[in-house]
């Protein structure tokens, strides 16, 4: 009995944990997000394969964002009880749109560094890290435009 | 050497297509790693030592792709596509693969 209430209360206790830290780590990355999104939107991005009218192309470089991001307790137990009842996943689907943005801003803040302000042909790719830790590898690319001959 | 995902170099003529080329590497994370993860896992975030091996990586099989068509004479590769795959045991393979042209 007593061994059961101590599992019990390290589960709540880990709940608890991932949902303060884990929420307040996500409420800073976000508004880092925004703040970074802001300083990037002087790039545009697209995801055709040619050069939209009006943009100069001298030459074009590849360039990628890469981020692995993990899931949090909470999270990971919001999950589970929505795998009981159905439904949209909002504790995943934050996860991953976080990760999205994260991932393309690195590459944006990469085309940013060869002076650019365009990148064609974007891609997003998704693959799983481990099986035994609940987290998801984003990886972006594309090619950034020069104006210059390169 | 000029490296795009594009069909063609903006910009550019293709001059001549010499084929496909490509790299690729496994990489396997260490027992700290996965320790380190599992404890993030608690609280959430970025795995800053997965995505350091992973960029690593992905530069490696990108290196290893630049490496065979400098050996082919070429100046450029064009179309480059990259694939992750999971081996057994916890490692990933990261693969790159394009057409190497000469381009002027």
């Amino acid at each position: 009995m007593g061994s059961v209430l101590l599992s019990l209360a390290v589960t709540a206790g880990f709940i608890l944990l991932g949902y303060l830290v884990g929420r307040s780590r996500e409420l800073k990355h976000l508004s880092e997000l925004d703040r970074r999104e802001a300083a990037a939107a002087g790039v545009t991005v697209v995801d055709v394969k040619r050069v939209p009218p009006g943009f100069s192309a001298g030459g074009g470089r590849l360039v990628m964002g890469e981020v692995v991001i993990a899931t949090d307790y909470f999270k990971s137990f919001a999950a589970m009880l929505r795998n009981i009842v159905g439904g949209e996943m909002k504790a995943y689907q934050t996860l991953l749109s976080r990760a999205r943005r994260e991932a393309r801003l690195r590459m944006i803040e990469e085309a940013q560094a060869l002076g650019a302000d365009l990148v064609v042909n974007v891609r997003f790719e998704w693959s799983n890290v481990g099986p035994k830790i609940v987290s998801t590898e984003i990886f972006c690319y594309g090619t950034a435009i020069t104006s210059a001959p390169g | 050497m000029i490296i795009v995902n594009t069909e063609t170099v903006p910009g550019k003529d293709i001059t001549a297509f010499h084929g496909l080329v490509q790299g690729n590497t496994i990489r396997a994370k260490h027992v700290g790693r996965d320790i380190g993860a599992a404890l993030k896992n608690l609280v959430g975030g970025e795995l800053q030592a997965y995505t350091q091996l992973l960029t690593e990586a992905r530069q490696q099989a990108l290196d290893r792709m630049i490496a065979e068509a400098e050996g082919m004479g070429a100046n450029a590769v064009v179309n480059v596509r990259f694939t992750t795959s999971s081996v057994a045991g916890g490692a990933a393979e990261l693969y790159a693969y394009g057409t190497a042209v000469t381009v002027a």
